[in-house]
């Protein structure tokens, strides 16, 4: 069932504790509803309020995203950039992002990721003989004779 | 414009910043986002803008003249000419080449030699999908399934909209349509998913699936003969696991940015390799693909209502031509005929051993009780080595090489120079990961349901930086793009 839900004027924004279904009227005081105006489900106004505070969060983490791979990624974005073609712009970006990646490598920022990538050149790198010397005893005797029995 | 690189990256933030700008004015919003999907297609190759306006226009006027149109022999010639022409537009740009090349091979094995007219035709990417789409929106709009639009940027968004362009997955207008009539709407939940299938699709993507392709699959299906039956089995594994991960990558990719701009898509994939037997697989491998092939070509052929022959006929049919959608070459007409074949026997196998089952209602023996999950077990295994097989010749150049990696599977007298613990680990944990809880993407986004926003950039922003610096330098297109 609807209820009438009173407001002084039009302008007023729906209070948060009134529930308003899609059947609700909203009156004004001098009981009239002005041309122009409808009465808006609380769950619009809900929604609504989600979406432009979901908006803001996720801008906000899209930025700090973007900060953040510009402070550990700062190589990257060189490579990236050197790919424009020539221009007084280009050039201009290409000379900023050069001089941004050394202030990453004076401060070491740029190190995280040349560590991740050493990292797994070390385990690309790895062979068969190596995981066998990780293992215990026991599990290194299965192991070189699955090796032997696969080929590998 | 690929997803993980750097232009993605800025232009996504721009769409993302100004299409929630425009939220309050829906007309605006979907200009500015039909400008922006242009763009993002222009960004190959402009001149194939046209191309897509074409496709939206055709669909836009079919649609338009179907909801004017009472009689039903007009309307069956408009939608008849709407399809016929849509597939025009498709089979020249795809298949033009791969015919006169197969008549000329013909024309010489009859020793009738001709000059064929010579012309190259560039293949525009994308264009499988978006024609795929534009047909599933007419055919919807004259079987009732769907409203015929009476806004052309509806239409135009829906054929371009950038996250699912150029590689799907193909999504319905009769799910995609309704969104738009909506107010554009960001829960905590779409965030939280969005950002977790952007992650996950790029780790598929970028570490995964370029790994196995750089270090084991290219290689080692480039001259399959001078290598042994460990690294060829392997090859074909790792082959499985670079094609769904490059895919299914690409696919959480799009679902994850559109919801990121407010709508939903439905999955594409949904661990593949888990499944028991080639049905099971087709219900899970490429969904929106499978789906549109079961309600536009299955079922208008007739489905499994004219009994047992006319049932398997229809299989076939529809298995073989979503090869030949897959590419203009033979290979990939035989990785769809394979399955459309082995979807009727797996059929008919059923049918028969159901026959031997005890009827409804009747307690199954111990027997029976404990042969179940060995039976799952069994055809899991038996379905992954079906779908490993066929995948040789979907990845092969040609049947020559195809047979000699078939052939070479059975020679293991050549050791392995392409197995090491890192690809085996690859493959390994990626298959893994197909037998994990189903929704485990839910599951993970939960906690960044109600993260403050620091967290969740430092989540996204460490999440990106950690699998560039992991990945392989480079970035490799997506296997799909070709299709």
């Amino acid at each position: 069932m609807g209820q009438d839900v009173a407001l002084s004027n039009p302008g007023e924004i729906v209070p948060q504790n009134q529930a308003l279904a899609t059947t609700d009227r909203v009156i004004f005081q001098n009981g009239e509803v002005e041309q122009g105006w409808e009465a808006v489900p609380r769950g619009f106004l809900r929604e609504e309020r989600e979406t432009h505070y979901q908006i803001g969060r996720l801008w906000r983490a899209l930025i700090i995203a973007a900060a953040v791979l510009a402070l550990l990624n700062s190589g990257r974005l060189v490579t990236m950039v050197s790919g424009l073609s020539v221009g007084p712009v280009e050039d201009t970006i290409i000379v900023m992002s050069e001089t941004w990646h050394e202030q990453m490598n004076e401060r070491g920022l740029a190190q995280f990721a040349e560590e991740v990538r050493a990292k797994i050149d070390v385990w690309r790198a790895a062979t068969w003989d190596d995981v066998e010397e990780e293992l215990p005893a026991g599990e290194r005797e299965g192991a070189l004779l699955r090796g032997a029995q696969g080929g590998v | 414009m690929l997803f993980p690189t750097f232009e993605f990256g800025v232009f996504f933030l721009v769409v993302f910043a100004v299409g929630w700008e425009l939220r309050r004015d829906p007309n605006w919003r979907k200009l500015f986002l039909v400008g922006a999907s242009y763009f993002f297609y222009g960004w190959w190759d402009w001149r194939f803008v046209g191309l897509l306006v074409l496709s939206s226009a055709i669909n836009f006027s079919a649609g338009w003249l179907l909801d004017r149109l009472g009689r039903p022999s007009m309307r069956k010639t408009v939608v008849a000419f709407a399809v016929i022409l849509n597939l025009s537009i498709l089979g020249f740009f795809k298949y033009y080449g791969f015919f006169l090349d197969s008549l000329r091979v013909l024309l010489e094995t009859l020793n009738l030699e001709r000059d064929l007219p010579f012309m190259q035709v560039i293949l525009p990417v994308g264009i499988s999908f978006f024609t795929f789409q534009g047909i599933s929106y007419v055919v919807d709009v004259y079987r009732g399934h769907v409203r015929a639009s009476h806004s052309v940027l509806d239409v135009f968004l829906y054929i371009s909209f950038f996250p699912q362009l150029v590689a799907g997955p193909i999504v319905r207008a009769a799910d995609f349509l309704p969104q738009l009539d909506e107010t554009p709407r960001l829960t905590r939940a779409m965030g939280a998913i969005g950002v977790v299938l952007i992650l996950s699709g790029l780790i598929k993507k970028m570490v995964i699936a370029n790994y196995l392709a750089t270090e084991l699959v290219d290689p080692v299906f480039f001259d399959p003969s001078v290598l042994g039956g460990a690294d060829l089995l392997i090859g074909v594994y790792g082959y499985a696991v670079q094609i769904y991960c490059d895919f299914s990558g690409y696919s959480d990719i799009a679902i994850g940015v559109a919801a990121l701009l407010g709508y939903k898509f439905s999955e594409n994939f949904n661990q593949p390799y888990r499944a028991s037997s080639l049905q099971d697989f087709w219900r899970r491998w490429h969904i929106s693909l499978s789906t549109w092939l079961r309600d536009y070509l299955y079922i208008p052929l007739g489905g499994n209502r004219g009994g047992g022959f006319a049932t398997y006929r229809n299989l076939f049919l529809t298995m073989f031509l979503g090869g030949l959608w897959h590419g203009a070459a033979w290979t990939f007409v035989f990785w769809g005929a394979f399955h459309g074949a082995a979807l009727g026997i797996e059929r008919f196998a059923r049918q028969k051993l159901n026959a031997l089952a005890p009827p409804a209602g009747e307690e199954p023996g111990y027997i029976t009780r404990l042969s179940r999950p060995l039976n799952r077990v069994l055809g899991v295994i038996a379905t992954f080595h079906l779908v490993c097989f066929a995948w040789i010749f979907f990845r092969a150049e040609n049947f020559t090489l195809a047979s000699t990696y078939v052939t070479g599977l059975a020679d293991w007298s050549v050791p392995s120079l392409y197995v090491t613990p890192f690809i085996a680990a690859l493959i390994a944990g990626s298959l893994c990961f197909q037998f994990t809880p189903p929704k485990l993407a839910e599951w993970l986004a939960r906690p960044l349901e109600y993260a403050p926003s620091a967290v969740l950039g430092l989540v996204l922003g460490l999440g990106i930086f950690l699998i560039w610096a992991a990945a392989p330098a480079g970035v490799a297109p997506f296997i799909y793009f070709q299709f």
